[in-house]
């Protein structure tokens, strides 16, 4: 850009119009004490504008609204407007041998353009770069180096971004506006520049990370689910390298319910209708087992188990207060649902509850695992489900003897159950 | 956001007027080179910039504005610029823009003089 005619005098009557202090560039050369002030506070000034820059270049540069070419450019625009620079060119490098482009021009020429292609496509320098962020120090350029013919009086600044773009950089290119050269100040406030920009990419890769591996997570999180309860989801994530096998010993209370006459209304039943009212099924009882603070460890058929562990001391209460819902929500859902009544109409929730110390863990082979719990207590609860009738809640004597202030209880006779050597005291809840 | 939210144009006396809107920054880029590309085509020999609805200029912004004025100067038009803060004053002077383009305190004058 040549230089134009100096303004009509009105701008100097603007100039003279202003406050002392922003006359400081029309001090006399003769005074090298005030030529050496207004340096510094020129140096000084550049620098406050390049940090308020940057600040609000980090602001800009976040996950979603920006990519590394976007930044770059900002970083390139900020750049030329700070030191002055006609023209800047910001280029591309897709592999480390060769296909460099220039991506964006501001100011220049095409011509411009194919000089510093050729040089930055001849420069061993650039060729020779790790595949790292960095900035290539314009003192550290070879004389050999093609890249030293622009080194002189412009900055380049080099930024490795990923391996599928080897580089990406800034060439501010040109005479300055203000015909000065480049001094050794401004040559290091580049270099803190590009410590900047380098921190600034690397906070936006973290974070794009950070976002992308919490995506994933939550994903993840919501197909586990699916499938299993989200406190042992919770758990599953939480678990540092590969979930536990060996198995946990805990003291919790076990429920175990299924629908009276289950095999029989299979058979009468279409299997689409039965999957249908048992999707329903499901679905009310676990928000109840929820409601109730316990986790349903799963489903099998007709059946569910839940765990109630998350307050100890106080698990058979909460358990039994989730049976006495879910025979309620049975039975509302008899009446309310017409499809799930004329498949269980006749039917009943029988329930069996028993407290006591299961291994809890993740069971099975490295191909397929199974969260679940397996125990004495286990087999008790799922025994006194058996021998409960339609609507009926058996406790064993743990559970009977934490919650027996507050629910009624009908003792039963002792028994035989299958699995337990001794006999078993069972009572029901009434 | 929209151009026109960011540059306004006008004609007077023969003068292309751009007239700044709010933030001149990097974002601004497409609103000015367009209204810039839109009406300076043909006999357009005189540009204004005028910056008296501009609230804030940033270094990204200067440097649009670096790269209007080298456009301009290719086609041998002339660049004005008016109602400048003293401190954006201090800034064009200090990068050496103040030497490319002609700086007015308002718009009237500039309408004058350019």
């Amino acid at each position: 850009m040549s230089k134009c005619m100096k303004p009509t005098s009105k701008r100097y009557n603007y100039y003279n119009s202003m406050p002392d202090n922003f006359k400081y560039s029309r001090v006399s050369s003769h005074n090298l004490d005030s030529a050496k002030i207004i340096r510094i506070q020129k140096s000084l000034e550049m620098k406050l504008r390049w940090l308020e820059d940057m600040q609000q270049m980090e602001h800009s540069f976040s996950p979603g609204t920006s990519n590394e070419e976007e930044m770059m450019k900002a970083v390139m625009l900020s750049l030329m407007g700070n030191f002055g620079y006609s023209s800047s060119f910001l280029f591309l490098c897709e592999n480390r041998t060769s296909d460099i482009r220039i991506i964006k021009r501001y100011g220049g020429t095409e011509e411009d353009s194919y000089q510093l292609l050729e040089i930055l496509q001849q420069s061993l320098m650039l060729k020779e770069r790790n595949n790292d962020i960095g900035l290539i120090q314009l003192s550290a350029v070879p004389p050999g180096d093609k890249l030293a013919g622009i080194a002189k009086n412009n900055i380049v600044l080099v930024i490795i971004l990923p391996v599928e773009k080897m580089y990406c950089g800034i060439i501010l290119f040109g005479e300055r506006l203000s015909h000065e050269e480049l001094s050794q100040g401004e040559l290091s406030l580049v270099s803190i520049m590009a410590s900047n920009i380098t921190s600034a990419i690397k906070n936006y890769r973290l974070t794009t990370n950070s976002f992308r591996l919490q995506a994933d997570i939550f994903r993840t999180r919501g197909i586990l689910e699916q499938f299993v309860a989200p406190e042992i989801v919770e758990e599953m994530l939480n678990s540092e390298k590969h979930f536990h096998t060996k198995g946990e010993r805990k003291l919790l209370t076990i429920l175990s319910a299924d629908i009276r006459g289950f095999t029989a209304i299979s058979e009468r039943n279409e299997p689409e209708h039965l999957v249908s009212a048992l999707n329903r099924f499901y679905s009310i009882m676990s928000d109840i087992i929820s409601k109730h603070s316990g986790i349903v460890d799963k489903f099998i058929g007709d059946a569910v188990l839940a765990l109630f562990r998350l307050e100890p001391g106080n698990d058979p209460v909460r358990a039994i207060s989730a049976a006495l819902d879910m025979h309620k929500g049975f039975e509302e859902l008899i009446k309310s649902d017409e499809e799930f009544r004329s498949v269980f109409e006749s039917s009943g929730l029988g329930i069996g509850i028993s407290t006591g110390e299961v291994i809890v863990g993740n069971f099975g082979s490295g191909r397929r695992m199974d969260y679940t719990v397996i125990g004495r207590s286990v087999n008790l609860s799922a025994r006194l489900c058996g021998l409960a009738r339609a609507n009926e809640t058996l406790v064993d004597v743990p559970s009977f003897e934490k919650s027996q202030l507050l629910f009624n209880f009908e003792e039963l006779t002792p028994i035989n159950v299958k699995g337990i050597e001794e006999f078993v005291q069972m009572y029901k809840v009434i | 956001m929209e151009t026109k939210e960011m540059v306004t144009t006008e004609m007077k006396n023969g003068i292309v007027v751009l007239n700044m809107h709010g933030d001149v920054t990097p974002f601004s880029e497409k609103a000015v080179m367009d209204a810039y590309e839109k009406h300076s085509a043909g006999e357009t020999q005189k540009i204004l910039i005028n910056f008296s609805n501009a609230k804030y200029i940033n270094s990204g912004g200067i440097a649009i504005i670096i790269s209007l004025v080298s456009e301009a100067r290719k086609k041998n038009q002339k660049v004005g610029v008016c109602c400048l803060t003293p401190h954006f004053v201090k800034i064009f002077d200090m990068i050496g823009l103040s030497d490319y383009v002609e700086m007015y305190e308002t718009d009237v004058e500039a309408l004058q003089l350019l």
